[in-house]
């Protein structure tokens, strides 16, 4: 249905907020692949004994991912951008249920698989799967490429060796190695080299839908060109959804369809690439987007430089979450109460300053 | 203001040596910021390690001279090198937090700079007003403090580094550094690790300090970005060598050298037409197979059998100068 | 041409698939083996704990005479270099004329048996448990470590005396007694180990494929710490040989007449005047063996640790 549409489809689907009472009917037929609904990520750090008689410090809540909801469209690549200490990293763990979520709902095509039992998780996994951004660490060091990759293949069920032999022969030649290094140890290759195997133990289940957790921030300037025209290929060839999580703005306007970001657990902007880079309504995405270093002078746009830190996401904000260190804000209606989300043509924001009142002034 | 000529530095392996650096060459200007661009292993961070004789075993400065206010660098003793660093120049690092010692507060930190130095007494220890110099040179810190614009200087003297955010503790870093009032300051990647609100910060910081203070500043980088706002001057390494040099503007609209093309074509940019992006082919090459002639031969497009000779540093204009053999027989 | 090339392709991958733990446990030990030229002391270490084991297999079927039964005729013997020694007992003979030298040859049965059960079973106990409470966490750790902590806040030779006056002397009572404290350093460190390498990457892409706890713990987790607990393995060893000799010279170990080296230190003391040998030369035994194994031990490490970086 997607290949049917094309672009233009994605467009036109960007107009179909995402809360629960519209969302039941659809303008049109293309169902999202990922659907997060409330989602809710909340670490527990528990003062010791010694700690709450001592200092009267309670147990804080670490609000990681604070009501999310989005949708990912089958075929796309949905960027999510933020500075440490948004959450995005948990965000995408959370979908894939590699961190269990506190609260909220997550949708896989169509089915509500948010009980998460050991069987639906079992299932979700052949796919869905995660890129990891280390290659220094994601691979196991006492293991040779090609048990890694067999490893992988037989959680997805295939038990014949030649079967599997055959798999891994073909995997390692699409991302791009030999089948001569299969039996060689991580620590033998590059940084970019381990971010090849890393893919294809991911691809190795088979999956629709790839979380890449900041894929090519830990790798050289002209690694991350091949790895990024790698993921672009595969894309292409096996018709994947890719959730890229990044912090390099750069990189997250060329890989992405759409862009979403988020500070402090909360999402505050989501729109199609270029009219999110082009025309940012929330202030922090304004401030983010201006404090990119431009290689080229042509791009300069004039600085925000923010005031203050980010905050740390201990203990639920009151009011929006931008509050602090918003140049922008447009009253104490901000201190108090959390934006709700607002969809703009297509352009979602949650910000005070777009509220429908706002907008009617 | 410092200018390194012929610049050597190797580290020993199975009898032989491995040049980092191979025969480098530049000049800083007082004032000017420089930029050392390159990739990890093309001995950007060894070269800036040299110039304030941080180079320890197995590596060492094998040829070349580094020239400082009048002094070859390159030969200091211990002892000279207590009284330049920290003083005359002084660096920056890369991860703040482990920079940064968890046992001291900063403001002890930064006053340790001070104390060494003596710098507020002239050289001169005054055994009997002790008291009365800790309390100058506090003051003097938390002056310095707010200068790097940390919020409540005062209050937060006493805290430990961990109680800071990580720009926090960079811009303490940028405090120690800037104490004595440094004619360079280097700084090695010194926004990798922060983000990207916070890095600007910081830059912004930088330039500052570069303004107020005439320091001359010279950071190594990987991000072109930040080389093309930050620097007046780029730098281009590869494989131990300076590829290319001149403006920041220069090279990043007009890169002569195949390597910074192929660099500025790889990487994305945000701009109105979607941009394909190409990556270099090939790998970065063994620093032990790196013969005489040119390092990168083996990824470069236009790459002939001459690239195999040693190849000079060629002069196309004032102050823009480029290592490739297409330049030197004027086939731009 | 290339029909052929693609055959040898296959094949030589065809056994790859069932023959790599072989092969790489083959190629393991080669590499210890050449990394223990380059350390001799270690080396030397590694020669002599060997030919303990050796004597402790066949030593008592080669021994000159009976190491427990003797003729009192000849009672306090001295060794073959002293006046009124004699070849017949190379060194000497006991109170109760047992020739020495084959008393103490199978004392080392004892003593290797002892050390290698004991710090066996203190192996698979606490590194099983330290595995499981480092990945599970939660009530399961934290019982386990205040018991761990409980155990050792006792000094290991009193906790082991008390124990075992409890359960009587002799040779099973003697290694569940070392066992029962010896589990708690292997708990400890397979525990911290495995919180750490849990925090790495790979255990968390191996969660995201989908294998089973057990799975993971056994070959993702285990494998890259078997190494410290191998290297401390083989430290306990001497450890455990030792306190065998201090509760046998307590006489709470391994009662006489079975040879072990304490109980024969302890009861040569009565005679240090006329017969220093009767407690020397178990001594002298005793001391080549323990210093051996460490000497070994130490070795391991420095070849083991720095390989598993560069590895």
């Amino acid at each position: 249905m997607y290949t049917v549409l094309g672009r233009r489809g994605l467009i036109l689907l960007n107009t179909l907020p995402n809360n629960d009472q519209i969302s039941s009917t659809p303008t049109l037929e293309i169902q999202p692949l990922i659907e997060v609904r409330n989602l809710k990520k909340y670490f527990k750090r528990s003062a010791s004994v010694l700690e709450k008689v001592l200092t009267k410090q309670k147990d804080s809540l670490v609000c990681a991912v604070d009501d999310v909801s989005f949708s990912i469209y089958p075929g796309e690549t949905l960027g999510l951008v933020g500075e440490s200490g948004c959450g995005k990293s948990t965000l995408g763990r959370t979908i894939l249920n590699l961190h269990e979520k506190t609260d909220g709902q997550i949708i896989f095509k169509g089915k509500d698989i948010s009980d998460m039992s050991n069987k639906t998780t079992k299932e979700y996994r052949k796919h869905a799967q995660i890129i990891f951004q280390n290659p220094y660490g994601s691979l196991n060091p006492r293991m040779t490429v090609f048990e890694i990759l067999k490893i992988a293949i037989e959680c997805r069920g295939v038990s014949d060796p030649y079967v599997q032999q055959q798999e891994i022969f073909d995997l390692i030649e699409r991302v791009g190695l030999t089948k001569r290094q299969l039996d060689q140890y991580p620590h033998q290759f590059s940084g970019g080299q381990r971010q090849r195997i890393g893919i294809a133990r991911a691809l190795a289940m088979k999956p629709e839908f790839i979380v890449a957790d900041e894929p090519v921030s830990a790798l050289d300037v002209s690694v991350q060109a091949q790895i990024l025209n790698l993921m672009d290929e595969l894309k292409q060839e096996l018709n994947l959804t890719y959730l890229f999580i990044a912090h390099d703005l750069s990189v997250v306007y060329h890989v992405s369809d759409r862009v979403a970001v988020m500070y402090l657990g909360q999402m505050v902007e989501m729109a199609e690439t270029k009219e999110l880079f082009n025309n940012p309504k929330h202030p922090y995405t304004k401030a983010l987007l201006s404090s990119i270093p431009a290689v080229y002078k042509d791009e300069k746009k004039e600085r925000i430089i923010l005031e203050g830190n980010v905050p740390s996401p201990i203990n639920q904000t009151v009011g929006c979450v931008f509050k602090d260190r918003c140049f922008n804000k447009k009253g104490p209606i901000c201190d108090l109460v959390r934006p709700e989300w607002q969809l703009i043509d297509g352009h979602g924001v949650a910000c005070h300053l777009y509220t429908e009142e706002t907008i009617n002034e | 203001m410092l200018e390194v000529k012929n610049l050597t530095v190797g580290f020993k392996k199975d009898e032989s040596w491995i040049k980092a650096v191979n025969n480098i060459e530049f000049s800083v200007n007082q004032g000017q910021i420089i930029g050392i661009v390159g990739e990890s292993g093309c001995g950007k961070s060894t070269a800036l390690f040299s110039i304030l004789g941080l180079i320890s075993k197995p590596g060492e400065i094998l040829d070349g001279e580094i020239s400082f206010g009048g002094h070859n660098l390159t030969t200091k003793t211990k002892k000279q090198w207590t009284k330049i660093r920290g003083n005359d120049i002084s660096m920056i690092f890369q991860d703040p937090m482990s920079a940064l010692n968890p046992a001291y507060s900063v403001g002890e930190q930064i006053r340790e700079i001070i104390k060494t130095h003596g710098t507020l007494n002239n050289g001169k220890n005054n055994f009997f007003n002790k008291r009365k110099q800790r309390q100058k040179e506090k003051e003097k810190v938390i002056e310095l403090m707010g200068e790097v614009k940390i919020p409540h200087p005062e209050k937060r003297y006493d805290d430990f580094p961990h109680q800071f955010s990580g720009g926090m503790q960079q811009r303490i870093l940028v405090a120690m550094a800037i104490a004595n009032n440094p004619k360079l300051l280097l700084a090695d990647e010194p926004t990798t690790a922060l983000d990207v609100t916070v890095q600007a910060q910081i830059l912004e910081l930088l330039k500052e300090i570069n303004k107020v203070h005439n320091t001359s500043i010279i950071t190594v980088t990987h991000d072109l970005g930040v080389a093309s706002e930050f620097c007046d001057e780029i730098i281009v390494m590869y494989a131990g060598r300076i590829v290319e040099k001149g403006s920041s503007y220069d090279v990043i609209n007009n890169p002569c050298h195949p390597y910074t093309k192929g660099l500025l074509n790889s990487i994305p940019t945000i701009s109105e037409e979607k941009k394909i992006i190409e990556p270099i082919k090939g790998n970065v090459i063994d620093l032990a197979k790196v013969g005489e002639g040119c390092g990168f031969y083996n990824r470069c497009p236009y790459a002939t059998e001459r690239c195999n000779a040693p190849v000079k540093m060629t002069k196309i204009n004032e102050n823009r100068y480029v290592r490739c053999i297409q330049y030197l027989e004027g086939e731009v | 041409m290339t029909r052929e090339i693609k055959i040898i392709e296959t094949t030589t991958y065809d056994s790859y698939a069932t023959s790599t733990k072989l092969q790489k446990w083959g190629k393991n030990l080669k590499n210890i083996f050449k990394d223990l030229k380059k350390q001799p002391i270690a080396l030397i270490g590694g020669i002599v704990v060997l030919l303990y084991a050796v004597i402790a297999i066949i030593g008592p079927f080669i021994t000159p005479h009976s190491g427990i039964e003797g003729d009192l005729a000849d009672r306090i013997l001295p060794p073959v270099w002293m006046e009124g020694g004699t070849w017949n007992h190379i060194l000497g003979t006991n109170e109760q004329g047992v020739d020495l030298f084959s008393r103490i040859i199978e004392g080392t049965r004892v003593s290797i048996a002892v050390g290698i059960i004991a710090t066996t079973i203190s192996v698979l106990v606490g590194t099983s448990l330290g595995l499981i409470a480092g990945y599970f966490r939660g009530w399961f750790d934290t019982v386990l470590s205040r018991i761990a902590d409980l155990l050792l806040s006792f000094p290991f030779l009193i906790f082991a005396i008390g124990l075992m006056s409890f359960l009587g002397p002799g040779f099973l009572n003697l290694i569940l007694a070392l066992s029962f404290i010896g589990w708690v350093e292997f708990f400890r460190i397979t525990r911290g180990e495995s919180l750490s390498e849990q925090k790495k990457e790979y255990v968390e892409a191996a969660k995201s494929i989908g294998r089973n706890p057990i799975k993971i713990m056994w070959s993702e987790i285990l494998p890259n710490i078997i190494q410290t607990i191998f290297v401390l393995a083989t430290l306990r060893f001497g450890y455990m040989i030792i306190m065998e000799a201090s509760l046998s010279f307590l006489g709470l170990g391994i009662q006489p007449p079975t040879p072990a080296w304490g109980s024969m230190i302890a009861s040569g003391r009565e005679y240090m005047l006329t017969g220093w040998w009767l407690s020397t030369f178990p001594g002298i035994f005793l001391l080549i063996l323990v210093l051996n194994i460490n000497l070994l031990g130490e070795g391991l490490r420095d070849i083991l640790d720095p390989r598993m970086k560069t590895k």
